[in-house]
């Protein structure tokens, strides 16, 4: 199944900061934790992702700190702030709403 | 011979024309991390390293996302901020000068550069908050631009505060040496405590996630008034009816202004688009 264009796009920063939410990571780590999520059924471009680790940083939502890793590389890791903390509760609000509404929906005309 | 090393070189010459250092670095650990996963999972080098290029993207792209970022970093919070530094400098000028040839006293200098610090950093708040009830009343506002806004009015509201009750209480250790007391319920430490307690209020409601946005409008266009009225209206007052109608008006109008503004700060998003689109379609 191919996800739209669109609902990947508007799913990308509560799953971003969800992840997050885990405890810090970095990109490639995020995006394998996106496919493992979704069993493979959200597949980003990965370059991608990076821009908008960046644009949650310029807001105050996330912040970043390179580090050496266990393998010796050095990696740019990303943690949640307490303002990306609210961001991700009134995202996770605003989902549960419309998944609230479409298993209604979906549950009536099944009946 | 596959020499992944001469692949990232290559790479980071050809990504170096659109990104900078830092992305460049970040994205070839990624590239280097793909491409390990792959080959251990069966893949040859050289297709391992061609799928690992396909899922990264195209750094023109690329690039172009990242200049999207950039331009949502909002321009009228670093004009605020930049407005401020402007001014606490100029004020530190300019009693420093005063310091120097002994006319005032570093306490009263110290008091006055902390409060222009406070009074000014809450007229920012205010400033940014009538920017952006235009902006979105205009229908260019948008998730960026709204969280920019929160984070630019809790960081002046901090400093506003902080600076404000500085200036306070140096403004009372001055007092005590020179008037004999420290606080005398006059009109300017009346004034100085209502900005620094409006202060605290923006504070808490831009730290708030609940508050909604036109409610943050309204307490930052609040403050300029208060700020307004603690500055300039013990001028006022002791002038009595005499003060001069120029100053008065000023203030008048000033007030004037920002219930108004108020007004626009009430209209849903994107509402003076569409009332100039129905006004052309109805021409």
């Amino acid at each position: 199944m191919q996800l739209g264009k669109e609902l990947v796009a508007a799913s990308s920063v509560p799953l971003v900061l969800a992840i997050l939410g885990e405890g810090e990571s970095y990109g490639y780590a995020i995006i394998q934790r996106v496919r493992e999520l979704s069993g493979g059924e959200i597949e980003w471009t990965d370059g991608m992702l990076y821009p908008l680790l960046h644009r949650l940083e310029a807001q105050g939502a996330v912040t970043s700190r390179w580090k050496v890793s266990e393998t010796g590389r050095k990696r740019k890791y990303y943690a949640l702030k307490g303002e990306g903390r609210k961001v991700l509760s009134e995202h996770k609000a605003q989902w549960q709403v419309v998944h609230g509404a479409l298993a209604n929906v979906w549950g009536l005309s099944h009946v | 011979m596959f020499d992944l090393d001469e692949r990232i070189a290559s790479w980071r010459a050809s990504a170096s024309a659109e990104l900078g250092p830092g992305v460049i670095e970040e994205l070839e650990g990624h590239l280097r991390d793909d491409f390990e996963r792959l080959v251990a999972g069966g893949r040859p080098e050289e297709e391992a390293w061609g799928q690992a290029l396909v899922r990264l993207g195209d750094a023109r792209q690329i690039a172009a996302e990242f200049a999207k970022v950039r331009a949502r970093r909002w321009v009228p919070g670093r004009i605020a901020s930049v407005g401020l530094a402007a001014i606490v400098v100029a004020v530190t000028w300019w009693v420093g000068v005063r310091v120097a040839t002994g006319r005032v006293g570093a306490l009263l200098a110290t008091h006055v550069v902390a409060v222009t610090t406070g009074y000014v950093a809450l007229l920012a708040v205010g400033f940014l908050a009538a920017w952006a009830a235009i902006a979105r009343a205009l229908g260019s506002w948008d998730d960026g631009r709204a969280m920019a806004f929160r984070v630019a009015g809790r960081r002046l509201t901090l400093v506003a505060i902080m600076a404000t009750g500085l200036g306070v209480v140096l403004g009372a250790v001055w007092a005590h040496g020179h008037l004999g007391r420290s606080w005398g319920w006059d009109a300017k430490e009346v004034g100085g405590i209502c900005v620094l307690a409006w202060g605290a209020l923006a504070w808490r409601a831009f730290r708030l996630p609940g508050v909604a946005e036109t409610a943050l409008f309204h307490v930052a266009l609040m403050g300029n008034v208060v700020v307004c009225a603690a500055w300039f209206g013990p001028g006022l007052a002791a002038g009595g009816h005499g003060a001069g109608s120029g100053f008065g008006m000023g203030i008048g109008a000033f007030v004037i202004a920002h219930a108004a503004m108020m007004h626009v700060a009430m209209l849903p998003a994107a509402w003076l688009r569409r009332g100039s689109a129905r006004a052309s379609s109805r021409g």
